[in-house]
């Protein structure tokens, strides 16, 4: 008798565990119940009173995750193929809306708020952009045709209008971060490395020459001759055309001694890579006029904090002081004095990363690593294991999706990325965020459930 | 599966997930490492910026010693004062301009303070209480502000005995390099003349602190440490504030100096320079305007003047020279010279004639008498016979041209001229004239008041000469004793009894019959000398020195008036008051006869 449950017992276990990857929900509810308690943590303060709303809205959030995932997981994620459209579309429509209907926080119009709750539609934008590249890429693959440069106009188009939506909140950093989830979600689905080279050159151009003008242009650091040069040059116009003649130039000779040279090598080459350089350059003029200075100040202070020392180069700092001041083990629960003392700001939002390093530490921090990264290489796996093509590309996306977001947010923290506003995923303190990456996790359970069947 | 097809397509995809986890797995490395750079290898580092974030260090400066007088009467302590600081450390900018805008609403001025600041800065010293108790209800509403209780300097009497204790002011930048002043901090009170600046080292006591963890905006939330400041040690003063309030009343409104010593053991009864300053202004926010002022002054307020006048003696000198001409055998008791109101040197056309203060005459004088009616062609004549060089020689054993050995810097030392410091200065010889000149105290001789005082004390002491000094002992704040200033014999002098028996009756009967009768009083022997500077500028300077009582010498002084004319007249009732008042003697005791004496 005893031993006949046992083998049920076992059986629904084998059974579940085809259809729910363990490793990956296990990693994702270790992290979400690690969140709350940091939440609780970055809200308690020295003053013994706890601000326990923070903590009450992330558990509340945490939950509606659970069903949103439970419903993900058993939806055939085929629909989501079927009706990608509508639900890019619904996106789109929820960024407009928000533009005129959103809440003003922080300067921004990023927020639906709804009775006590706020959302961030961009965050499910995210979610909804991955899965319609998705489908047209499987499309195009279908076609077999992803060749022609030309295919890859709607795609960008794709991107684009939810970028330029969420800069018009504005909320660069969000914004920022569709162009690496493009890049991901097409090197995946095979565009050909030369396109994606093409275009980091371009958008590595358009974007690299406002930014550069602007560090150029830090009184306060001390510039070599060549940052000064090629700042005279870019900063006036004819002067940057100029130069533009002049790698063309170099780019033909190049080109024409490696054709003498029995190279054999189309012109093409030679035409797109002088085109893409041109367009970058002549594209960074208007960028740089839409650009505020403090958000271009906001973008390259990661590499010295004094250019912006009382914005976000302070966040910079006071964040690695919270790190490694945690030392080894960390400070213990509730001591971190960077956090809970107030220094550093938004401490439950995007620097929670901080506050839990400074807590419990370099271990603590390895341990977060860790489900992440569980969570990540499961996330791949499933890809590898989908039943269909489209299934991979989306778990593979979703999964490009984490790895960026969490990447932005952990160097962000350790000074070596931009400060961006970028959550972490399942552990910031925020709704939407919560939300949207345990719709990111049902995804892949509903992939990963669906891989032997036909 | 999709995966089993030979699709070229579907096999590159296969790939790129592949690629997917290696970048996946070589960037959560290259972040670890960094998360490593960070929390292990800079993590001492970083620990103490945040420990810094979080710890204000607020110094509490310790009340300087207090200064007493013999009897224990306070001359100078410490009152409280309020002062607004900031501590701009943790805080954002707009917050701190913010909370500027407002304080300068509240405070008249708010000073110094420069955005990128850092450390605690004092933006207003003494506030007026009503304000601090307004800031302190508003306390929310000034994030990074601090009330301060500091001790501040307080001299209840204000410009009394200015010269003697000092004021106090900001360590100076030359001060700071200075190794006398290690230990010393930027920023630091210290004492800039007299007793506060000797003494400092006792006086400033130790500066405590406070360890405060504050949070973002600089509020404070519990206190890590707290070491109180010590108190400074206390000076007990050999300084009478009675006989030293006598001695600034009769100077009053006069330009001049008195120093009154216990010739028994060099101690400093009263000591008094005028015109004076009040050194509260030098506590207080004073204008930079109102300093110069003082410091321009032609009255020479800041200017001590019983260290720092020199002048010419005058008769005072006729001691040194009657001394001289004793002991070398130029005189004896028995010499006389015939006095009928000039004295003609050389012969011929070439004589020049020197004229005794007194137009008709003294008539034929003996030494005593010469001393006690001051007789000028008397010393001319005993002068010329004893030389300039002995003249010098007598006057160097008596301290002249030489530091009083008085504790404080700056003092001048005067002059004795020579033969030898005339052709070397000026490069002419050295003329019989100028002997004549020099054995009644003109010409080059230069003294100082307290050197004159401590002439009384040698002829009091009869050749025994103290060091004189104003600290008796310092004590600690429980009452312990630190340090116990003990008298010092400066000089003894070897001469005859007998030229010493000449000189105190001589100046005893100066005072009995001759030029000082004003301090002749029925209880109290007083034997003095009084001398007149001869000033081609303006009116003459007046000069006494006297000692008493006689029999058994308590007290010596010297009264110096700058401009204040005869001696006889203008320095000896000074003198009067100040004895009168020390010996509680009454006014109808004296015998009020004046001799104008020249």
């Amino acid at each position: 008798m005893k031993r006949k449950n046992e083998y049920i017992r076992a059986g629904i276990f084998t059974a579940l565990s085809r259809r729910i990857d363990f490793w990956l929900v296990g990693a994702m509810a270790l992290l979400i119940a690690f969140s709350c308690l940091m939440i609780f943590s970055a809200a308690y303060k020295s003053t013994y009173e706890v601000n326990t709303a923070y903590y009450a809205r992330q558990v509340s959030f945490a939950l509606a995750g659970f069903l949103v995932l439970i419903f993900l997981m058993g939806m055939d994620y085929h629909l989501l193929e079927e009706y990608a459209w509508l639900v890019y579309m619904a996106s789109i429509l929820l960024l407009v809306l928000v533009l005129f209907m959103g809440k003003y926080v922080n300067g921004a119009r990023s927020w639906f708020s709804i009775g006590d709750f706020t959302l961030q539609p961009s965050e499910f934008t995210k979610i909804a952009l991955v899965i319609m590249l998705s489908r047209y890429i499987d499309r195009l693959l279908l076609r077999r045709d992803l060749k022609g440069f030309g295919s890859l106009a709607a795609p960008f188009f794709l991107t684009l209008i939810p970028m330029a939506l969420i800069l018009l909140q504005p909320d660069m950093g969000s914004a920022l971060m569709f162009f690496p989830v493009l890049m991901g979600i097409l090197y995946l689905g095979n565009v050909g490395i030369s396109h994606i080279i093409a275009f980091l050159g371009f958008s590595g151009m358009a974007l690299g020459i406002p930014l550069f003008l602007t560090y150029a242009g830090q009184k306060q650091i001390q510039h070599g001759m060549i940052t000064e040069f090629f700042a005279k040059v870019l900063g006036y116009f004819p002067y940057a055309l100029v130069m533009m003649a002049v790698i063309i130039m170099i780019f033909y000779l190049v080109y024409y001694f490696l054709v003498k040279l029995k190279f054999n090598i189309s012109i093409k080459y030679f035409i797109v890579t002088s085109a893409v350089f041109l367009s970058g350059m002549l594209a960074s003029y208007p960028l740089q006029l839409f650009l505020k200075q403090y958000q271009k100040q906001r973008l390259i202070a990661f590499i010295n904090p004094n250019i912006d020392p009382f914005g976000t180069g302070y966040h910079i700092i006071q964040s690695q002081v919270a790190i490694g001041s945690g030392g080894f083990l960390g400070k213990g629960f509730l001591q971190g004095t960077q956090g809970q003392l107030g220094f550093l700001p938004v401490q439950h939002a995007d620097f929670i990363f901080s506050v839990i390093t400074e807590e419990f530490g370099f271990m603590g921090a390895i341990v977060l690593s860790v489900l992440f990264l569980i969570i990540l290489l499961r996330g791949i796996r499933i890809a590898v294991t989908a039943r269909d093509r489209f299934g991979s590309l989306l778990a593979g996306g979703i999964v490009w999706l984490l790895f960026v977001e969490i990447v932005i947010n952990l160097g962000m923290t350790m000074g070596m990325m931009p400060v961006m506003g970028v959550s972490l995923p399942f552990i910031s303190y925020g709704g939407s965020s919560l939300l949207s990456s345990m719709a990111a996790v049902g995804i892949l359970l509903s992939i990963y459930g669906r891989r032997f069947t036909h | 599966m999709w995966q089993n097809t030979e699709s070229f397509q579907e096999k590159r995809l296969h790939n790129n997930l592949q690629h997917l986890q290696y970048f996946t797995i070589a960037v959560f490395v290259i972040l670890i490492l960094r998360l490593f750079f960070i929390s292990i290898i800079k993590g001492s580092y970083f620990q103490k910026i945040s420990e810094d974030n979080r710890i204000q260090i607020f110094t509490l400066p310790a009340p300087r010693g207090i200064i007493y007088d013999r009897k224990g009467k306070v001359l100078v302590d410490n009152r409280l004062s309020f002062s607004v600081l900031l501590s701009p450390i943790n805080l954002k900018r707009e917050i701190l301009e913010k909370t500027i805008v407002r304080l300068n609403g509240v405070l008249e001025s708010v000073n110094d303070y420069k955005p990128g600041m850092t450390g605690n800065v004092c933006l207003a010293e003494d506030v007026e209480p009503e304000k601090i108790f307004y800031l302190s209800e508003q306390k929310h509403n000034f994030p990074g502000m601090r009330i301060q209780v500091r001790p501040k300097r307080h001299y209840p009497y204000g410009a009394f005995a200015a010269h003697l204790i000092g004021y106090l002011g900001q360590i100076s930048k030359r001060e700071l390099e200075d190794p006398v002043h290690v230990g010393y901090k930027k920023r630091d009170i210290i004492g800039k003349t007299g007793l506060e600046k000797i003494y400092d080292r006792f006086l400033r006591g130790r500066d405590g602190n406070e360890q405060i963890e504050v949070d973002v905006n600089g509020k404070p939330l519990r206190m890590l440490s707290h070491q109180d400041s010590w108190m400074g040690d206390h000076l007990i003063l050999t300084v009478d504030k009675n006989i030293q309030d006598t001695c600034e009343a009769v100077l009053r409104g006069k330009k001049g100096a008195i120093c009154v010593l216990n010739p028994k053991n060099g101690e400093v009864l009263a000591m008094v320079s005028k015109p004076d300053f009040d050194p509260n202004i030098f506590i207080e926010n004073t204008s930079p305007l109102q300093y110069r002022k003082l410091f321009n002054d032609p009255e020479l307020p800041m200017f001590n003047r019983v260290i720092q006048s020199q002048q010419s003696p005058g008769s005072v000198f006729k001691i040194i020279t009657a001394i001289s001409a004793l002991e070398e055998g130029a005189v004896d008791l028995e010499t006389t010279y015939n006095c009928h109101g000039s004295f003609l040197l050389g012969r011929g056309r070439r004589s020049r004639e020197f004229k005794c203060w007194k137009e008709g005459g003294h008539g034929r004088m003996e030494i005593i008498d010469a001393i006690a009616h001051s007789c000028d062609v008397y010393f001319y004549q005993a002068g010329l016979k004893t030389g300039v060089d002995s003249i010098s020689e007598y006057a160097a054993l008596f301290g002249l041209s030489a530091l009083s050995g008085f504790c404080m810097p700056s003092e001048e030392r005067g002059l004795i001229p020579s033969a030898r410091w005339k052709r070397e200065k000026t490069g002419e010889c050295w003329y019989p004239g100028d002997t004549v000149n020099m054995s009644i105290g003109q010409g080059y001789v230069l003294v100082t008041p307290i050197q004159m005082a401590n002439l009384a004390s040698f002829v009091a002491g009869r050749g025994v000469l103290y060091e004189p000094f104003t600290v008796r002992r310092i004590i600690d704040t429980e009452g312990n004793i630190i340090r116990t200033f003990r008298p010092k014999v400066k000089k003894r002098v070897k001469l005859k009894q007998q030229t010493w028996d000449i000189i105190q009756r001589g100046m005893r009967e100066a005072v009995t019959s001759g030029t000082c009768r004003g301090v002749n009083f029925r209880n109290l022997a007083v034997a003095g000398k009084t001398g007149t500077t001869q000033n081609p500028h303006g009116d003459d300077h007046a000069w006494f020195i006297c000692y008493a009582p006689v029999e058994d010498p308590q007290v010596a002084m010297s009264v110096y008036v700058e401009h204040g004319g005869h001696g006889s007249s203008a320095a000896v009732p000074l003198a009067r008051k100040i004895l009168e008042n020390m010996f509680n003697l009454k006014e109808e005791e004296i015998v009020e006869i004046f001799e104008i004496e020249d």
